[in-house]
């Protein structure tokens, strides 16, 4: 996962025109050079049993004028979207379109309409927009399929676009805060600070978060992933047991 | 108090959950079912996703089935060699069940198919005790002894079949193939429909195999602990859905009620567990058909397919 968000990184990289800086995984080690700067509050998120949610404060400085865009990735899957359909008075599915690699959590802020930063072409080099992420992972053009997927991330919070307003204190420091819901998906995040001038992106910085589980609960769950026959075994166990102890509980003369 | 189940994902009153497992746990002990048809429905309803739901279901089955057992067992109302062919057909066709279910699944049509295979057996079986508990009852009403039950006519040939075994316990003679095929078709809707398969294999014992009702709760009570173990260790190892947390929960519940079920059991006359038991299955089919035909909240579902 961890490299696959390095590829990734270094995909984007290759794609600017002018990267400001290089992508890296530490984010106090950031190689930057002129003209922007940000960091986040914090760069791990405990997912523990009374989690109701945190705010993620996204902050930093730039020297020059131009756009900012901040776009927030989660953990990727494939998925996919089924509609029913009322056939001889019963509701069935008929047809699925698929998303490769999509991101479970997207959230994007800007200082202005994205088509007014830039232009679609390097919106979609970028990946930036809720179009564009879609656009990206969809098998096939199936409009209606693409309008429900954002509704139901909408739905769950797990999508967001803008997730809020970028704030300036003075001219060159800004902020921008990023609810992060209950139901956040667990795993590596990444955190993308553009700046943008005429049209192309100036800087750009990228920032890793990582969400995961804490506590008894982490532990019942990765038992479950990494120890399954162990895990299927004890479940058993503890059912049988359950059973003999109400039974010579009942039964006791 | 809520507690937090770690593989539902999700906080649930844990007090709700006793109680839910308890109901579950008295039509174990009542009427030799698992009680996962009742329970399935019933998480989901609660935001448990559907496979977890299931293979969490199959989980807590094993307590209240294993206790259910062990006190029939103690009443000698069990017949082993019986729920022993019974099992051996029972794996080998909840494992082709499984395969099944995982063919439908990636087609899509996995719950209409079960809905659908829900409707017709489960309707059928309860309409099917619904009148011969009525019969029973007006028997029972006019102190004209009980009635025969209206057994399944097998073809001739069934009686001529090799290896031919009385069952002392249930003081019927069979065919070995005749449980190890009953038990491959209830195995193969087991795994499918994600029940423990009482449902189907009371009404089976009864009308098929034509043994006396005493020994089939406790039988079928003894063939459910195999099958819902080999569940649960299947779901354990390819889906990870068997949350224990939300199992230890249910079971302390059902385990108990198990016991309160084994109980009355015992006290009610057979007419009126043969009425509640075909009673519970038609509202059941009831409730399921009107899902099936109302229209949707959401037209679209969302599956996630691998990482």
């Amino acid at each position: 996962m961890r490299r696959g968000v390095t590829i990734l990184l270094s995909l984007i990289a290759l794609a600017l025109p002018v990267a400001a800086a290089t992508p890296s995984v530490a984010p106090e080690a950031i190689p930057l050079s002129g003209p922007m700067m940000a960091d986040i509050s914090q760069t791990t998120v405990e997912i523990h049993s009374g989690f109701t949610g945190t705010q993620l404060l996204i902050f930093g400085a730039r020297n020059v004028g131009g756009d900012l865009v901040i776009a927030v990735r989660g953990p990727r899957a494939n998925v996919a979207l089924r509609r029913k359909e009322r056939i001889a008075g019963m509701w069935m599915h008929v047809d699925k379109q698929k998303y490769f690699r999509l991101p479970m959590f997207y959230a994007l802020a800007a200082t202005r309409p994205l088509n007014e930063i830039a232009s679609s072409s390097m919106l979609s080099r970028l990946g930036l927009g809720e179009q564009e992420v879609i656009a990206q992972s969809r098998a096939a053009e199936k409009p209606a399929f693409d309008a429900a997927l954002a509704d139901i991330f909408h739905r769950k919070s797990t999508w967001q676009e803008p997730f809020s307003r970028i704030t300036y204190f003075g001219e060159s420091l800004f902020k921008a805060k990023l609810q992060l819901p209950d139901r956040l998906p667990r795993g590596h995040y990444s955190v993308e600070i553009y700046l943008f001038d005429d049209g192309k992106p100036i800087a750009f910085q990228t920032l890793p978060l990582h969400a995961y589980k804490t506590g008894f609960d982490a532990r019942i769950y990765d038992e479950a992933q990494n120890q399954p026959w162990l895990y299927g075994i004890v479940a058993v166990l503890m059912a049988l047991s359950g059973g003999w102890l109400a039974h010579r509980l009942f039964n006791r003369r | 108090m809520h507690i937090y189940l770690p593989i539902a994902e999700l906080s649930a009153n844990a007090f709700g959950l006793l109680m839910l497992g308890g109901l579950a746990g008295i039509f174990s002990g009542l009427f030799g079912i698992g009680g996962g048809f009742i329970l399935t429905p019933l998480l989901i309803f609660l935001d448990v996703p559907p496979a977890i739901a299931v293979a969490t279901s199959a989980n807590m089955i094993i307590a209240s089935s294993f206790s259910g057992f062990l006190s029939h067992l103690k009443q000698k109302r069990v017949d082993i060699p019986m729920g022993n062919w019974l099992v051996t057909g029972g794996l080998g066709g909840a494992l082709i069940g499984v395969w099944i279910f995982a063919k439908l699944k990636r087609a899509g049509q996995i719950d209409l198919m079960i809905s659908l295979l829900y409707i017709l057996l489960l309707g059928t079986i309860g309409v099917l005790m619904l009148r011969e508990a009525r019969r029973m009852f007006i028997a029972h009403r006019q102190k004209a002894p009980p009635p025969i039950p209206h057994y399944l006519h097998l073809p001739a040939w069934v009686e001529r079949l090799p290896w031919q075994k009385q069952f002392v316990q249930s003081s019927v003679t069979h065919s070995v193939l005749v449980p190890i095929t009953l038990g491959f078709i209830s195995g193969l809707i087991v795994s499918m429909l994600g029940v423990g398969g009482g449902v189907i294999m009371i009404p089976a014992m009864i009308y098929i195999l034509r043994m006396p009702n005493h020994v089939t709760t406790g039988t079928s009570l003894y063939q459910i602990i195999f099958i819902t173990a080999v569940a649960t260790l299947l779901h354990a190892t390819t889906t990870h859905s068997v949350d224990i947390v939300l199992a230890a929960l249910l079971l302390i519940g059902s385990a108990i009620g198990a016991q309160w079920g084994v109980r009355w059991s015992r006290v009610l006359p057979t007419y009126a567990l043969r009425g509640m038991m075909g009673g519970l299955l038609v509202v059941m089919v009831l409730r399921l058909a009107y899902g099936l035909f109302i229209t949707p909240e959401n037209l679209f579902t969302l599956s996630v397919t691998g990482s």
